[in-house]
């Protein structure tokens, strides 16, 4: 029965001081809210991206090869123990201009099951030219829509290597788990900026070999990613995965070897035959020349033949003339000798009268002549029969026609040789005359008048002969000649034709020879290209050679989600969520428990009567104690319970949500109860509180119940060291004295207050600072460091004059302030094992710069010059390598090569990194002039339609590639801005709850302890707002202690956590605006004097009986 | 001399939950200017109601209460507490001294806010505490509390000196000797004095004596002979 008494007196205990239930509830939920909520928050974050990740099947290693990943390797790494799936895939960057600007995307082939893209509109892609684009890439492009096309370019022109249609129809929209943030990442192409990823079908690429390959490992996926298991579980198989790596890139090595050996011998096998192929035409061409040369040549001989021929033709002629007279000549003589021939016949027909006479005697002679004639006949015969027809036929031979001079002589002189032989038969006839003659001497008279007339006979005879062999000769000759003639007339026809046929010739030559010409020339154009060609080709091949020694075995790049940007960097802000739980919640549990030990320990000093009573009754301590404990334990179990669900469901996702602006590709937050948080904030407030309410009771309890009923004596007052500064002291009205002591005569009341309004102002503050450092990159980036308006990048291909008329045009433009040529590269930089990317600015005037840039000091406000033996580097980078001035950057060129400078100065900077350089140093270390490709311009005026407009006609010009403006980028941080803004809110509020709760329940118990003096004041006459004055005044002092604590607690915590929370490429504002410290100190007051409020209501109902009553 | 203190009619009724307690149920007496009266009655007469309402702690149902021919029952307020600052010096029974301030801070947490105040030292010094002014209660004994008390109601400059069973706390000799100093408080600086007790034996030191039961005067009497505090024996 006394239980149940005792039972219904804690229930009337706890409905009679609802507030005091209330507010150790309310701390308690405060403090355990924050405490599980916000370390809950890391593994939320956690939580909700390998929800995510694994929904969509994110690889858990990815391979990527130097040379390309074969079908065989493959199913190789598909055989390795512990890897699930392997799923090839093939990836490339390419440029494509959208907007009027060049955006560089990367198309990876679509993946079956692994690396799945969450489709947000349309579909993903099933023809070769349709593709899905990253949900970003729309925004970007400024207008493009489904089934909108766009077409990309290769960085060399060479996009056929790798795609097969280079235009692609948008038939979707979707985001990819590789990508959680906006950042996409580095190119190696371009800028290096990459933009979006497109996803387009395996038929789009032409590549023979896949680029890389995903993993997705057994059993991986039970694990929570970031979690050493998980790490564990993956690295097995990367283990077993880099113990045949080698193995597959020899044999791959190997094969590429092979086939660029073949593909070179092939190569120059078409060369030679080409070179072949130039020579024989060019020895056709020269055989065809000699001919030309030879045909005229043969034309020249022939002509000379004709004049030859002509010529002797021309003396045939002559010599025909000539034979002819001859022959008219001989006719003439033959006549004249037939004339002189019949005289002497007429005297010999005289003599023959004579002769008769003289018959006689002859016809002895005759016998004997006819004797010696018979023999003479004889010899006649032969002739006759021999040499005759030999004559005859020497004779005939010569009247034929077309015989050569020569075969005439020849015959001439056989003919002569015959009539030779014929006088000289003549001449036997003589002397057979003679030898008549002879007989006749003996017969004298007859005999010699016979032979005289004979003789004469014989004469005549002979005459007579020789008149007709004369005639014979004559008539021959005219034949001859009348042949000769006809020969010379055909001889003469033969001329002409000749002559024609040489005139043919010639033209025939010429038209050939003009062919030979053309054919040069066409040879010469042609073998001009073909050479080029060839000594291309030839250039290609010793590349292709060159490339092919230089070829190194391939290395594969076994990479796990740590090679994912933003796995990395959504992992970090985690850790950093995780050390910001580490420190943040605790301000607030120290608070709670404080708060919870202060109440209890009053509220039981409070019952001390009561404890008396009971004690006196006989209850043992226990049962007197339960009921303080049980009344701390159920405020704060209610507490912890509401605070631990509201805290872990509610503000991960607040504070996931907000990062959400930076992570806008994470689909859903999880936020589950972490029992371990839920169990260990709970066992520590309750604990906390419990404990507290132990040893107040204890203190109470051991006390003998008389001492208990009897007042407890009240605190004596003391005098403060503040007293023993007279100077002030006795300056000080006496309202101030009195409002000192009593602010150091309750010490536990004091710290307590001080610590909750520092814990009210520091959050405050921590909220505003966090604000303002984020500001701080748009207004002292923006405004402070980097002073120009906007970038024009430059092709770097157009001719020079196009570039220069750009330069004009930058120069006249009246929205342009000013520009400077600049070559703005991305680079990375090392230290140790850590790389950074940087950009590397090279003005072309570095004594410029001042006006676009401002490399100042943050803290000291120099500012600094370039100069040709170092650089200058911003603050983050600097931090981040650990490098002051004077030391040694290693900014990396290229894959393989560095080089290394000296840091000369650090310069503010907020947003990404850069390193400053000379065009002088710049040519010193990497051997080679700057190209200018960008340049940096400032702008009178700054506004949309300027800009707009500034960009059209800047575009214009063909050297203008792209124009970005400095103000979408501040816009971006602005909007950055506004997610802060949530976050803000979360502080504020818990900043004026915590300053509520302490205060009013730390003002509730000095007014109880404080009820008689207070009414002794309203006896002694002090008006409502006296009494409030009085012990107002001292929550004011309170408060501005408290706030004063606060600032410096307020910096330190932000300057922590700005430190923990920033990313890499930012470094956030480090100092709080004197407007924050405004506004979290007239916040603080705000929450104080709200407090106040309530408090004078409070002090309004004092009854002044009270101080008639006697020490409670 | 004249009429300092006038009650006529007064009634206070208190409601507690269904039961009405009549307090105070129609008083009248009236008190001089430079008297030293002795309110007595046992516990529940009324007196300490009485008190309250004289003193402007508590208002009254019904009747007039007239100060310095001023009718307070009507002061509501801030000019009810304006007449508790400037015309009414209180004495408690437990002395409820400020333990934070010394004794004269004490005496100046009245003189600070009152339009006439006395010096807080000269009047300390009046009270008999020239050596312990700057002492802070826990360190002066309940005699010298109450000698602070007195010496901060003092140092108002009041019309009035209420004291609320100034020797209730206190040993019999140190009571004696409180007696006296308001005896001669009253006799000296012709100050008003009203003092209420439940105990009857030091009714013989006052001026006039007003005796109340069951929240009406029973009798009301002027003592021609006030004894002097040191033959008072109880």
């Amino acid at each position: 029965m006394k239980k149940h008494m005792l039972i219904k007196e804690f229930f009337m205990e706890v409905k009679k001081s609802r507030n005091r239930f209330l507010s150790i509830l309310l701390i308690v939920l405060l403090g355990v809210a924050f405490f599980a909520g916000i370390r809950a928050t890391s593994p939320d974050m956690e939580l909700s991206a390998d929800a995510y990740f694994d929904d969509a099947s994110l690889m858990d290693i990815r391979i990527v090869s130097t040379l390309g990943l074969t079908k065989e390797d493959v199913d190789v790494l598909a055989k390795i123990n512990g890897v699930e799936q392997v799923e090839p895939s093939y990836s490339t960057d390419v440029f494509c201009t959208v907007n009027q600007q060049q955006l560089i995307l990367r198309l990876n082939s679509m993946t079956e099951s692994l690396n799945q893209i969450q489709v947000t509109q349309g579909r993903m892609p099933e023809q070769a030219d349709e593709c899905l684009v990253d949900a970003n890439f729309l925004e970007k492009s400024g207008g493009l829509t489904i089934g909108d096309t766009i077409t990309v370019t290769a960085e060399d022109d060479n996009l056929g290597d790798t795609l097969k249609g280079d235009t692609f129809t948008i038939v979707g929209v979707g985001n990819s788990p590789y990508y959680l943030s906006l950042e996409r990442g580095t190119s190696t192409i371009g800028t290096g900026q990459l933009s979006s990823f497109v996803i387009v079908p395996k038929e789009a690429f032409s590549l023979d070999v896949y680029t890389e390959a995903s993993i997705k490992v057994a059993g991986a996926d039970q694990y929570v990613c970031y979690s050493d298991a998980y790490d564990d579980c993956v690295k097995k198989v990367s283990d077993a995965i880099d113990e045949i790596d080698e193995e597959r890139c020899e044999i791959r090595y190997a094969t590429l070897q092979a086939d660029g050996n073949q593909q070179i011998d092939e190569a120059k096998k078409k060369i030679s035959d080409a070179k072949q192929e130039l020579t024989d035409a060019e020895q056709e061409l020269a055989d065809g020349r000699q001919k030309i040369a030879d045909g005229w040549e043969e034309i020249t001989d022939k002509e000379q033949e004709l004049v030859d021929a002509k010529q002797t033709i021309h003396e045939k002629e002559q010599d025909l003339a000539d034979g002819q007279k001859a022959i008219n000549d001989g006719y003439e003589t033959y006549d004249q000798n037939v004339a002189a021939l019949n005289e002497q016949v007429a005297s010999i027909n005289d003599g023959w009268a004579q002769l008769e006479s003289g018959r006689q005697e002859l016809n002895q002679g005759i016998e004997e002549y006819n004797t010696q004639k018979a023999a003479f006949d004889q010899q006649d015969a032969e002739w006759n029969s021999t040499y005759a027809p030999q004559l005859e036929q020497v004779t005939a031979a010569l009247t034929q026609p077309g015989l050569l001079a020569e075969q005439i002589a020849q015959y001439k002189a056989l003919q002569q040789q015959l009539q030779a032989a014929k006088e000289q038969l003549e001449a036997g006839r003589e002397q057979l005359a003679e030898a008549a003659a002879k007989i006749q001497a003996s017969q004298q008279t007859i005999e010699e008048k016979s032979a005289q007339l004979e003789d004469g006979a014989a004469q005549i005879e002979k005459g007579k002969a020789q008149l007709a062999d004369a005639l014979a000769t004559l008539d021959e000759k005219q034949k001859e000649i009348n042949d000769g003639a006809e020969a010379l007339k055909d001889a003469k026809a033969e001329l002409a034709d000749g002559e024609q046929k040489l005139a043919d010739a010639k033209v025939e030559l010429a038209d050939k020879e003009q062919e030979l010409n053309d054919a040069q020339e066409e040879y010469d154009t042609k073998s001009a290209d073909a050479e080029t060609e060839i000594s291309d080709a030839e250039v290609e091949i010793t590349d292709a050679e060159k490339e092919l020694a230089d070829l190194e075995v391939p290395t594969w790049y076994v990479l796990n989600r740590n090679s994912i940007q933003t796995y990395v960097e959504y992992g970090q802000d985690a850790q950093r969520i995780a050390a910001i739980g580490n420190v943040f919640p605790v301000i607030f549990f120290l608070v709670a428990a404080l708060i919870c030990l202060t109440t209890m320990t009053r509220m039981v000093e409070e019952n001390r009567m009561q404890i008396g009573t009971l004690k006196a009754l006989g209850y043992s301590n226990g049962i007197i104690a339960s009921k303080y404990i049980l009344y701390a334990l159920s405020a704060t179990l209610a507490g912890s319970l509401l605070g631990t669900v509201l805290g872990q469901k509610l503000l991960p996702v607040v504070i996931i949500k907000a990062y959400g602006i930076l992570y806008n590709n994470l689909p859903t937050v999880l936020s589950p109860m972490h029992h371990t948080y839920s169990i260990l904030s709970t066992a520590m407030a309750t604990g906390c509180t419990v404990l507290a309410t132990v040893f107040a009771c204890y203190k109470e309890t051991i006390s003998v119940p008389a001492k208990l009923m009897r007042p407890e004596a009240p605190k004596s007052g003391k005098r403060i060291l503040l007293e023993r500064v007279t100077f002030i002291w006795k300056h000080l009205n006496f309202s101030m004295k009195a409002t000192f002591r009593n602010l150091f005569r309750y010490k536990k009341r004091f710290f307590m207050t001080v610590f909750g309004i520092g814990g009210c102002m520091g959050l405050l503050l921590v909220g505003f600072g966090l604000r303002d450092s984020i500001m701080a990159i748009g207004d002292r980036q923006y405004g402070k460091v980097c002073l120009y308006n906007g970038t024009i990048t430059i092709d770097t291909d157009a001719s020079a004059e196009d570039q220069k008329e750009l330069t004009t045009e930058l120069a006249e433009n009246k929205a342009i302030d000013k520009s400077i040529k600049i070559d703005m590269s991305t680079v990375d930089v090392k230290q140790s094992t850590e790389k950074w990317s940087a950009y590397l600015m090279v003005p072309q005037n570095p004594e410029d710069i001042k006006d676009y840039v401002t490399l100042r000091d943050r803290i000291s406000g120099d500012t600094y010059k370039m100069d040709d033996s170092h650089v200058i580097i911003t603050e983050k980078l600097a931090k981040l390598m650990e490098l002051s001035v004077g030391d040694t950057v290693f900014i990396l060129d290229g894959d393989t090569s560095q080089v290394e400078v000296t840091v000369g100065a650090i310069v503010e900077n907020y947003f990404y990194h850069y390193i400053y350089m000379t065009p002088t140093l710049y040519a010193q270390l990497y051997g080679e002039q700057p190209e200018y490709g960008q340049i940096l311009f400032s702008m009178a005026k700054t506004d949309e339609q300027t800009e707009d407009q500034l960009r059209s006609e800047i575009m214009d010009y063909p050297a203008a590639s792209n124009v970005s403006f400095v103000r979408s980028v501040s816009e971006r941080i602005a909007n950055m801005l506004k997610s802060m803004d949530s976050v803000i809110y979360v502080l504020v509020i818990s900043a004026g709850l915590l300053a509520f709760v302490v205060l009013y329940n730390l003002n509730n118990i000095n007014i109880c302890e404080r009820k008689r003096e207070l009414a002794t004041l309203k006896v002694l006459g002090f008006y409502e707002g006296e009494v409030s004055q009085y012990v107002l005044r001292e929550n004011i002092w309170l408060t501005g202690i408290g706030s004063i604590f606060g600032l410096g607690f307020g910096w330190l915590m932000h300057r922590f956590i700005i430190i923990t929370a920033e990313i890499d490429i930012m470094m956030f504002g480090r100092d709080i605006y004197l407007r924050s410290y405004l506004i979290s100190i007239a916040l603080t007051f705000v929450f104080s004097a709200l407090v106040n409020l309530a408090m004078h209501f409070k002090l309004k109902k004092i009854d002044m009986v009270e101080s008639m009553k006697s020490v409670e | 001399m004249r009429e300092i203190v006038k009650l006529s009619g007064v009634r206070k009724t208190y409601k507690m939950g269904e039961v009405e307690i009549h307090a105070v149920d129609g008083i009248d007496f009236e008190i001089m200017e430079g008297e030293f009266t002795i309110i007595v009655g046992p516990s529940g007469a009324g007196k300490t109601t009485v008190l309250n309402i004289l003193g402007g702690m508590d208002t009254c149902d019904e009747g007039q209460v007239l100060v310095d021919q001023e009718d307070i029952a009507s002061y509501r307020g801030r000019k009810l507490t304006s007449y508790r600052r400037n015309d009414i010096g209180f004495v408690f029974q437990f002395y409820n001294l400020v333990q934070n301030l010394t004794a004269k801070e004490n005496v100046e947490l009245a003189t600070q806010i009152c339009q006439r105040p006395l010096d807080a030292e000269e009047v300390l010094i009046r009270v008999g505490l020239s050596e312990r002014m700057d002492n802070f209660p826990a360190q002066l004994s309940g005699g010298e509390q109450q000698r602070v008390a007195i010496a901060r109601a003092l140092a108002k400059n009041p019309k009035l000196l209420l004291c609320d069973e100034p020797t209730g706390a206190l040993d019999y000799s140190t009571g004696k000797a409180i007696l006296k100093l308001l005896q001669d408080t009253c006799r000296k600086h012709k100050m008003t004095v009203i003092v209420i007790t439940h105990n009857t034996a030091i009714a013989p030191m006052a001026d006039r004596i007003i005796k109340i039961k069951n929240g009406k005067v029973s009798s009301q009497k002027i003592n021609e002979h006030p004894m002097p505090v040191e033959e008072i024996e109880w």
